[in-house]
């Protein structure tokens, strides 16, 4: 039988040379042409920035106001938006930074995993660098804040530039129109208890005929265990951790504590906000306040639905605040006030704990130690923690000052939407916690969110779900401690 | 041939014919079918054919409503869009230089192609005409490379093209270290090829094994150097391989994923391909999902192309290369 | 072609060309395998000699270093008997949970997704071989998704089952097929991972078995018909036996694939839902653990060698794609 078709094509010689010279002469042209066209050179005095989109499309603005803070006028900055996604984000620095790639010189690092970088020496030392900007920094900065951006005896290792915390948002105008008073009672600083917040929720929701009562994030993801189930949790006087100081280590060397009681309760209650009837429903809250749907939301899915009107209460970071708060949207009937407490303060069964607490976000900015734009990015750090761009980043971008006092000043209280909920905000902030980042975190708050979330869908009953997830938090614990690994 | 079996069936039917007239037309049908039995096939096959054709259609179409669909209203993105807003097609290229990505994915492509197709027509030659000591080990090494995820590569690969890997110290005090390739299209390139010679090069080998044996010395005898043999004689004779094994390897180029994402920092002038190219859709809160969908419609269309054009040589290119004995 | 005589060439060839001819075969064959060898030798072997002595070391999670002390097979070992478990962001190997542990995960996926490209590949093959109007056309509809990239085609999928953007949440969860979360589930991140992979594998399949059906010589199946064969007879008895080589060749190239599954799951699901092993190799890279890492990338290795391995043996017999 033939086989090569000799005859059909042509000359098969000419034709099959033919197409590889024109296979290989475009694949070479491309890439000559390309070459010729400039990709991308950038100038001797530019800094690379590693950001994301905020940053990137206000570039020009930005450095001009950082010229005004005192940058020289012949730095010039460069962003490299990456991926919208935290997590990809840090497994992009990471490698960048493992390869000791020299640009880009500056990193913006989300606070929740600053840490495993300063443990590796992947990031500069500030305090070694600019030791009397480091000391004002760390004075300067929100206790809580700065603590993720120090090593183990204190040094700082880059500058705070925002921080976020969680916060509940909710609409004045359903919660008056079912009967409450939220100005007077005075909602945004004084926190309600999970108890009256649920209370609310469901009338507000019966009597304004409103599709959902709290909306709040409960995927599987990093931002249940960071955050959302963090406040659940803290708020009524438990931890992962025990302590507060355990927070950040020593790995294996202290308690774990998910199978305590306050861990269980709160774990309840939301089970018992999703369904009221559930087996192991919280007596003390309203059931049947959020829907089942929470279980696959993450920020965005959650916001929209109280954006789009539909939802009484929202738990969110301060960009929904921006969102929601805009004229477009609610404007001055978006309320905002502390996350709701279980149990008081002095009852909490862990030290640091209880009362009404959030989880504390944010980023910073760290410096490539590999750079040899070192001087000028350290420039560019300093300029970055004068007082009026941090103010001029939270009027142009919402991002919270990370100083405290900058919350009393007269220019924040102007700033249009953010400056109507300055109070509640600085409270938060103040009453915030960090989520407890050392090596084994990453782990760990995979097991975490997995088993907040089969307890609030009803698989297994929370205590047992605390259970496993107790053992296995040990197992991780263990396999990371710092004595372990064939002797380091 | 067909008249015995017309014979055949007029048998049958005339037996059964007085039975006709009691059946409704249902049965009428049914009995129709089992006496005609082409009639059965012919409607089941356009059935099986359309229900294929939709279900590999489907998700194109649905991309092609997602893209019209207006941000405001990306919910419930059914069957009939929510809305009508080609505009879209337009703002991708605005919001993001998708054609720049666009661009790099096609030129990595067709660069990795070019490689691949040289080094394995050569090792394909190789293979499929001779016997040496070590052909089947090597065969099987080769295809090995494939058993690993690309992960495997991943590490060492980028540091290698970080020009973090040193060879050796040259007296002067300098040191001779691997090129910068990250963020460049050798990054991609070069690990492509790896991967993807083990697939063109099994392909080669079968096309090359089954050129007759003897033109090689009858071309020497008539004065060729080995490798003039080679070229002017037996490489135009696998053609359609080769050609079968371009398609692929650019196909497979422009479909990957892993060191696409790896080996540059994701924006268009440093060589990022379609890969990047969708992600950077993701916004500030919340992704352009119908920018995303158009972007994906626009980035089809070259391959698409591809396939329509060579989809005719692919099918014979494999026929002729005896996926049989 | 030349007529000249022979040798005059000859004499004329430079000396390296000289130095070609006088080449044994063997000789000659390496030397056209060098740029190919050179190549691998570069961006494959190297690497991966390199990725196996990062599995001899132990795992280093403080410090700037990488890599810690020489352990040889330790981490195979304890990778293999579960030990290492703890330390990986999944199990590797967990019978008491198989959706979420990444060996029962992948064969799984490749079981499922291998059986099921193949049953509609050919069904979609076996059409597309006949004779009908617009064939040109249905041919290029069904191969293109097999033209897709991964990254649209995961972006397909994964806005279809999303609950708020796509519409096949609702309908499925009715029929009781998925739940009302599939992403917060396994088991329906599993589903939908395998439909989006069969959905575009299955054009390959298509495509390899149609070659393999358009090279049957059709006087067979005249002589089928003519004996009074049914069309099933027809293909149990000719079709199949002609075919299966191609469909086995083609079934072991998407079995070495399927077991490698990544960019899909990153981009349907998430590799902590449905993680796969080069998921777990991946993750683990990122976690920092580069030697626990590199082990569950050659034990992955292993495993598909041991997959390939019982295809060529237990169907070495069936004449299989030439080469070998």
């Amino acid at each position: 039988m033939p086989r090569a078709d000799h005859g059909s094509t042509g000359s098969p010689t000419a034709s099959r040379r033919r197409v590889l010279r024109t296979v290989g002469a475009t694949g070479a042209a491309g890439i000559g042409l390309a070459g010729c066209v400039g990709r991308g050179e950038t100038g001797p005095r530019t800094v690379e920035v590693a950001a994301n989109t905020d940053v990137k499309d206000n570039l020009d603005e930005i450095q001009s106001k950082l010229y005004e803070a005192g940058l020289s006028q012949d730095i010039e900055l460069d962003v490299i938006a990456g991926s919208a996604s935290t997590g990809a984000r840090k497994q992009q620095y990471n490698r960048w930074l493992s390869a000791n790639l020299e640009t880009p010189s500056l990193f913006m690092m989300d606070s929740g995993w600053t840490i495993p970088f300063i443990v590796r020496d992947q990031v500069a030392n500030i305090s070694e660098l600019r030791p009397k900007l480091a000391k004002d920094v760390q004075e300067g900065v929100f206790d809580t804040f700065v603590q993720s951006l120090e090593s183990r005896n204190g040094d700082l290792y880059g500058i705070p530039l925002f921080p976020t915390t969680g916060s509940m948002l909710y609409r004045k105008d359903l919660v008056k129109e079912a009967g409450y008073a939220p100005d007077e009672e005075g909602w945004a600083t004084s926190p309600l208890s999970w108890k009256k917040f649920s209370e609310v929720t469901k009338k507000t929701r019966e009597k304004t005929d409103t599709q959902y009562g709290y909306t709040f994030q409960a995927d599987a993801y990093e931002g249940l265990s960071c955050c959302d189930f963090k406040e659940f949790t803290a708020t009524w006087g438990g931890s992962y951790f025990g302590a507060r100081e355990n927070l950040f280590g020593p790995v294996n060397d202290r308690p774990v504590t998910v199978d305590s009681e306050p861990v269980v309760k709160a774990t309840r209650m939301v089970r018992t906000f999703i369904d009221g009837d559930a087996s192991n429903a919280l007596d003390s809250v309203t059931g049947d306040i959020s829907p089942r749907a929470v279980l696959q939301w993450s920020e965005e899915p959650s916001r929209k639905p109280f954006s789009n009107g539909n939802a009484v209460m929202h738990r969110n970071w301060p960009y929904a605040v921006a969102i929601n708060g805009a004229e477009d949207v609610f404007g001055e009937e978006l309320g905002l006030m502390p996350i709701p407490y279980g149990v008081k303060e002095e009852d909490a069964k862990f030290d640091g704990y209880g009362g009404s607490m959030s989880s504390l976000g944010g980023w910073h900015i760290c410096l490539n130690p590999n750079s040899p734009n070192q001087e000028m990015a350290l420039e560019i750090m300093e300029a970055m923690t004068d007082e009026d761009f941090q103010l001029f980043l939270f009027e142009k971008l919402g991002w919270l000052p990370p100083r405290p006092e900058l919350f009393e000043s007269d220019r924040a209280k102007e700033v249009p939407v953010m400056g109507r909920y300055l109070k509640t905000l600085k409270q938060t902030v103040e009453n915030s916690v960090p989520r407890p980042v050392t090596v084994a975190w990453p782990q760990q708050s995979t097991k975490i969110a997995q088993k907040a979330n089969a307890s609030f869908g009803g698989e297994a009953s929370p205590k047992q779900n605390m259970k496993t997830l107790q053992q296995q938090l040990e197992r991780i614990e263990e396999a990371s401690a710092r004595e372990t690994e064939g002797g380091q | 041939m067909a008249a015995s079996q017309e014979t055949r069936e007029t048998e049958t039917t005339r037996g059964t014919g007085d039975e006709e007239e009691h059946r409704n037309v249902v049965q009428r049908w049914a009995s129709g079918s089992m006496n005609n039995p082409n009639r059965t096939y012919r409607a089941l096959f356009y059935i099986v054919a359309i229900s294929f054709l939709v279900t590999t259609l489907f998700p194109f179409y649905w991309l092609l409503m997602l893209a019209l669909t207006p941000s405001a209203k990306l919910t419930d993105v059914g069957l009939l869009p929510n809305g009508f807003n080609p505009e879209a097609f337009l703002t991708v290229f605005t919001k993001v230089p998708f054609h720049v990505y666009m661009f790099n994915s096609i030129v990595i492509g067709l660069f990795t192609t070019a490689l691949v197709l040289v080094i394995a027509s050569l090792a394909g030659y190789a293979f499929g005409r001779f016997e040496f000591p070590g052909r089947t080990p090597l065969m099987l090494i080769f295809l090995a490379i494939s058993y690993f995820p690309p992960a495997a590569f991943l590490l060492p690969l980028f540091r290698l093209f970080t020009a973090n890997v040193t060879f050796f110290s040259l007296p002067g005090g300098t040191t001779v270290t691997s090129p910068m390739l990250f963020n460049g299209p050798g990054a991609m390139a070069l690990p492509y090829t790896a991967l993807f010679l083990p697939l063109s090069i099994f392909i080669l080998t079968t096309f090359y094994s089954q050129i007759p044996d003897g033109l090689e010395d009858a071309a020497r005898v008539e004065g060729n150097s080995r490798l003039g043999a080679l070229f002017k004689i037996i490489m135009p004779l696998s053609a359609p391989g080769v050609a079968t094994a371009g398609v692929l390897t650019f196909i497979a180029v422009y479909n990957e994923y892993f060191f696409a994402f790896l080996m540059t920092d994701g924006r268009a002038q440093n060589w990022s391909t379609i890969v990047w190219g969708l992600l950077s859709y993701q916004g500030r809160f919340e992704t352009s999902y119908n920018l995303m969908a158009a972007a994906s419609l626009l980035g089809v269309i070259p391959i698409a192309i591809l396939v329509v054009v060579a989809q005719e040589k692919i099918v014979s290119g494999l026929t002729a290369g005896g996926l049989k004995e | 072609m030349s007529t000249d005589t022979g040798s005059g060439r000859s004499l004329s060839l430079g000396s390296p060309m000289r130095w070609i001819e006088d080449l044994s075969d063997a000789q000659f064959a390496y030397l056209l395998l060098a740029p190919g060898l050179i190549v691998f030798g570069v961006v494959a072997f190297w690497p991966l000699f390199r990725t196996f002595t990062m599995s001899l070391h132990a795992d280093v999670l403080y410090g700037p270093e990488r890599l810690g002390a020489f352990v040889g097979l330790q981490n195979y070992v304890e990778l293999l008997t579960g030990q290492r478990n703890a330390a990986l962001p999944r199990p590797f190997l967990d019978l008491s949970e198989p959706l979420t542990s990444a060996v029962t995960v992948t064969i799984i996926f490749t079981v499922v997704s291998v059986f099921f490209e193949t049953l509609l590949g050919f069904g979609q093959a076996l059409v597309l071989d006949q004779d009908f109007t617009g064939r040109r056309w249905a041919r290029v509809a069904i191969i293109l998704p097999w033209a897709v990239p991964i990254v649209i085609q995961g972006m397909i999928f994964y806005l279809l089952f999303q609950p708020t953007v796509g519409f096949l949440v609702e309908p499925l969860h009715q029929l009781g097929l998925i739940s009302a979360t599939p992403q917060a589930s396994s088991f329906d991140s599993l589903l939908i991972v395998i439909v989006a992979d069969v959905w575009k594998t299955s054009a390959f399949m298509a495509l390899i078995i149609l070659a393999g059906l358009q090279s049957i010589d059709r006087s067979l199946y005249d002589v089928a018909d003519v004996s009074g064969a049914s069309k099933f007879e027809r293909f149990r008895t000719i079709t199949l036996p002609l075919v299966l080589p191609s469909v086995l060749v083609a079934m072991l190239f998407r079995t070495i694939g399927a077991m490698r599954v990544y960019g899909l799951i990153d981009t349907v699901s998430s590799c902590s839902t449905v993680p796969s092993l080069s998921c777990l190799v991946v993750q683990s890279f990122s976690a920092s653990r580069y030697a626990s890492a590199a082990t569950v990338a050659f034990v992955t290795a292993g495993l598909i060698a041991i997959v390939v391995s019982v295809y060529i043996i237990k169907f070495a017999d069936v004449d299989g794609g030439g080469g070998f």
